[in-house]
């Protein structure tokens, strides 16, 4: 007779991506580089962003950049127009970036002549949350052309970013958006966070967001 | 949307366990989900139903429990569950990631954010 057994599992699936996840933080953290995981919508300017960061910071820093998408390179063929190094990742179907893809993507990057890796995670404001990556930082980037909502409607997006960017501030009236309504709904969700409101089109703001992300000067500065 | 690449992992983790086992079918699979993985049931359930088709899993029970997300405090050592402030303006829950008690964002997650295979009951065979 087949017999019955119970067995006990204890097993965190969750687990195996952070533990990737701490591994790629100890590889940034001994070669000195600093990184920061990008997350919004679609649309809402975080290849935009990371081209005015770029810009800013190049002098300073020797700065890579990642950019996760589901099929195109649209958004690494822009980055590149700013000289730096860009790693297109293509998930395929997936909704979001993973520990162990960045673990793969960082050995395939000289890490000795870098500073700074900045990810722009999949256009998607749920599922990258419970796939840390092993960055320093998270953005997210909400843009007023999303409407009046993006905020509450998202909560949990904020869990682990550090930094809020609010985009297309330029917009803001157009589209009957009060930005400091989002800025202190955020607050509210996040005590801590950093709100800062930018134009990634014409780089207005774009210091205040350097300034909140502290990205000082590197040692090779 | 990540259910998919959730439930991929713990189709692997069951079929591990079970063959490390040499079960010949899983009669039964108990998972946890935390409220912070924003996981669907029903989604999961119709991932899993197509991972495990054609293996000792193909006919199991799944049953999920939902796990409450619930935070310490670092700066007042408070425990317990998050806060939810009714926003009556649009009737939404706007949460707070703060401490309910003393509003410090120094705060962990101990709970509501993992996703467990608890255990699961087998088919042996003789």
């Amino acid at each position: 007779m087949p017999e019955k057994k119970e067995i006990t599992v204890e097993e965190n699936v969750l687990d195996a991506n952070r533990r990737l996840a701490l591994a790629n933080l100890d590889t940034l953290n001994r070669k000195h580089i600093r990184s920061l995981d990008i997350l919004g919508s679609i649309g809402s300017g975080k290849t935009s962003i990371v081209k005015q960061c770029i810009r800013r910071l190049k002098k300073d820093y020797r700065i890579a950049a990642i950019a996760g998408d589901l099929t195109t390179t649209i958004d690494a063929d822009r980055i590149k127009e700013e000289g730096a190094p860009v790693l297109q990742i293509n998930t395929g179907g997936q909704c979001h970036l993973d520990a162990a893809v960045i673990g793969k993507t960082l050995k395939s990057l000289n890490l000795d002549d870098l500073d700074l890796i900045l990810i722009e995670n999949v256009g998607n404001l749920i599922c990258p949350g419970s796939f840390p990556l092993g960055t320093h930082d998270r953005m997210v980037v909400v843009s007023v052309t999303e409407g009046p909502y993006m905020v509450v409607k998202h909560p949990y997006i904020f869990m682990d970013a550090s930094v809020l960017a609010i985009n297309k501030m330029d917009l803001a009236e157009i589209m009957g958006v009060d930005m400091n309504r989002l800025k202190s709904e955020a607050l509210q969700i996040k005590p801590d966070i950093k709100v800062v409101f930018t134009n990634a089109k014409t780089g207005e703001g774009i210091e205040n967001l350097i300034d909140a992300l502290n990205l000082k000067p590197p040692r090779h500065a | 949307m990540h259910e998919g690449s959730i439930a991929k992992a713990i189709a692997d983790t069951v079929l591990h366990h079970a063959g490390a086992e040499g079960a010949e079918k899983i009669l039964s699979i108990e998972i946890e989900i935390g409220e912070l993985t924003f996981l669907s049931f029903d989604q999961l359930k119709f991932w899993l139903d197509m991972e495990f088709k054609d293996t000792p899993a193909g006919e199991a029970e799944i049953k999920f429990t939902s796990v409450e997300a619930r935070l310490q405090c670092d700066a007042c050592g408070f425990s317990g569950r998050p806060s939810a402030e009714m926003d009556t303006g649009s009737h939404l829950a706007l949460p707070s990631l703060a401490c309910p008690k003393c509003g410090s964002s120094r705060i962990e997650w101990i709970q509501g954010r993992d996703a467990v295979v608890r255990k699961m009951q087998i088919l042996k065979p003789d």
